[in-house]
């Protein structure tokens, strides 16, 4: 049985921002091919983004600030891959999940050092997450989705 | 950390005809709860007629218990609403010695989404130095906290302790306790619930009826904690017949009577309550003759 707050992320300072403070974003998500860069620097104009997605073949060929993930990269439990392990050592202002189905990227989620993380509901470990939106079939209407409900809590903050 | 597990008991306010409250009985309910075996006391909750209290009363009512508890038991304050920069703004200026916890019901009326309920919360708890115990109860507020929503919080604020569960869904509730954290606390909400409560896993009652039958209820619940079955259906049954009677017409209505059969408060209560019709106060009556 767990023990309550083996897990705590009040030991994070959680960052909830105006869209154009946020600096560094990673966002996580199945396939590459997904993302809508444009939506994505419209919503945060002044961010430097970052990627981390699925790759079906063994060898890590992905470079910048494109990150892959195979399901070889863990051996068991244990993250192998050096490109990945730096990931994790990276701070980001804002960490945006819309992986839908690779269990294994959850671990980015809960290691890697967000000022703020959000995803979507219906996900094993919801504790992670400071904000979930209701998942949908369309990535642009998950990503609408989050801004809002950013915008709406970022503005109750402020008040 | 304050010890929830067991019986706490939602005191109710007593009134003199003038409406005005009266002090002496509160005194009397203080001292009759803690000589009868209640393991805390919960102040201004909705049984003590909190919506109709000023902010002023309240706290009188709190020092009250307060200086005649003197440190005997845990305290419990309600603060709650569903206004959520008011509210944490309360948390963050309430300052009173001797209370443990507070008691935060979740929004009602305005039926937000679960992660509305989410965010207020934790909103709440960031404001909050005390720690805090949800109360779910989808039948007052219109919208019912998941086991979800609930586990995130418990997992994620570390002064969330526990919830008093009062969603009359015993298989809600199994899903509370089969993932929830160890010392995190899950108290029924519901009298009539509280012992399969506690025999799947929970960890006591915030009780109505202990107000008026604290020995008996207390022996029920310590008995189901310590796994007395038997002793503890004794007890169950013996409460049973009155629970129905003391919601029927509106809560604290009903333990009213049964405070004013004991000679420890009137049965006063404010508007919008009205007093229960003399059928009910005849079968609260019949049935504590026959306790």
């Amino acid at each position: 049985m767990k023990t309550k707050n083996s897990y705590n992320p009040d030991a994070r300072n959680i960052a909830l921002l105006p869209r154009p403070a946020y600096k560094e974003v990673l966002v996580i998500i199945s396939k590459s091919e997904q993302i809508n860069h444009n939506l994505l620097h419209q919503y945060f104009p002044n961010a430097t983004f970052s990627f981390l997605s699925n790759r079906t073949e063994k060898e890590d060929n992905s470079k910048g600030m494109n990150y892959t993930l195979h399901k070889k990269d863990f051996f068991f439990k244990t993250l192998k891959n050096e490109r990945l392990k730096n990931l994790t050592k990276k701070t980001f202002d804002l960490l945006i999940d819309l992986n839908e189905d690779n269990d294994k990227l959850i671990y980015f989620v809960e290691n890697i050092n967000a000022g703020l993380k959000i995803g979507c509901f219906n996900k094993p470990n919801n504790h992670l997450y400071d904000i979930l939106t209701k998942p949908s079939l369309e990535i642009v209407d998950v990503v609408n989705s989050m801004v809002k409900q950013l915008d709406i809590l970022t503005l109750n903050n402020k008040k | 950390m304050i010890n929830l597990k067991g019986l706490g008991v939602a005191m109710v306010t007593p009134f003199n005809a003038d409406m005005s409250i009266d002090f002496e009985s509160l005194k009397k309910l203080t001292h009759y709860l803690i000589d009868n075996g209640v393991h805390y006391l919960v102040v201004q909750g909705t049984t003590g007629e909190s919506p109709v209290l000023s902010e002023q009363e309240k706290l009188a009512v709190l020092d009250t218990v307060i200086k005649e508890n003197a440190g005997r038991l845990p305290i419990v304050y309600g603060i709650g609403g569903n206004n959520t920069q008011q509210v944490a703004k309360q948390l963050a200026e309430f300052d009173v010695p001797g209370v443990d916890a507070i008691l935060s019901v979740s929004p009602y009326y305005s039926k937000p989404t679960q992660e509305g309920i989410f965010q207020h919360f934790k909103t709440l708890a960031a404001n909050s130095k005390l720690p805090i115990i949800l109360y779910n109860v989808p039948g007052r507020t219109s919208s019912n906290m998941l086991p979800e929503t609930t586990l995130r919080l418990a997992k994620t604020c570390e002064n969330i302790i526990g919830i008093k569960e009062a969603c009359g869904d015993l298989n809600q509730v199994m899903h509370l306790i089969k993932d929830k954290p160890m010392d995190f606390y899950i108290i029924s909400g519901d009298d009539d619930l509280a012992l399969p409560f506690i025999n799947i896993g929970g960890d006591g009652v915030i009780s109505v009826i202990g107000n008026g039958l604290p020995k008996a209820f207390s022996n029920m619940i310590n008995a189901a904690l310590n796994n007395d079955i038997i002793t503890a259906r004794k007890f169950h049954y013996q409460c049973f017949p009155l629970i129905y009677h003391l919601f029927s017409e509106g809560n604290p209505a009903g333990i009213k009577e049964v405070l004013k059969y004991y000679n420890i408060t009137e049965t006063t209560v404010r508007l919008p309550l009205m007093n229960v019709s003399a059928t009910t106060k005849g079968k609260i009556v019949e049935i504590l003759n026959n306790l």
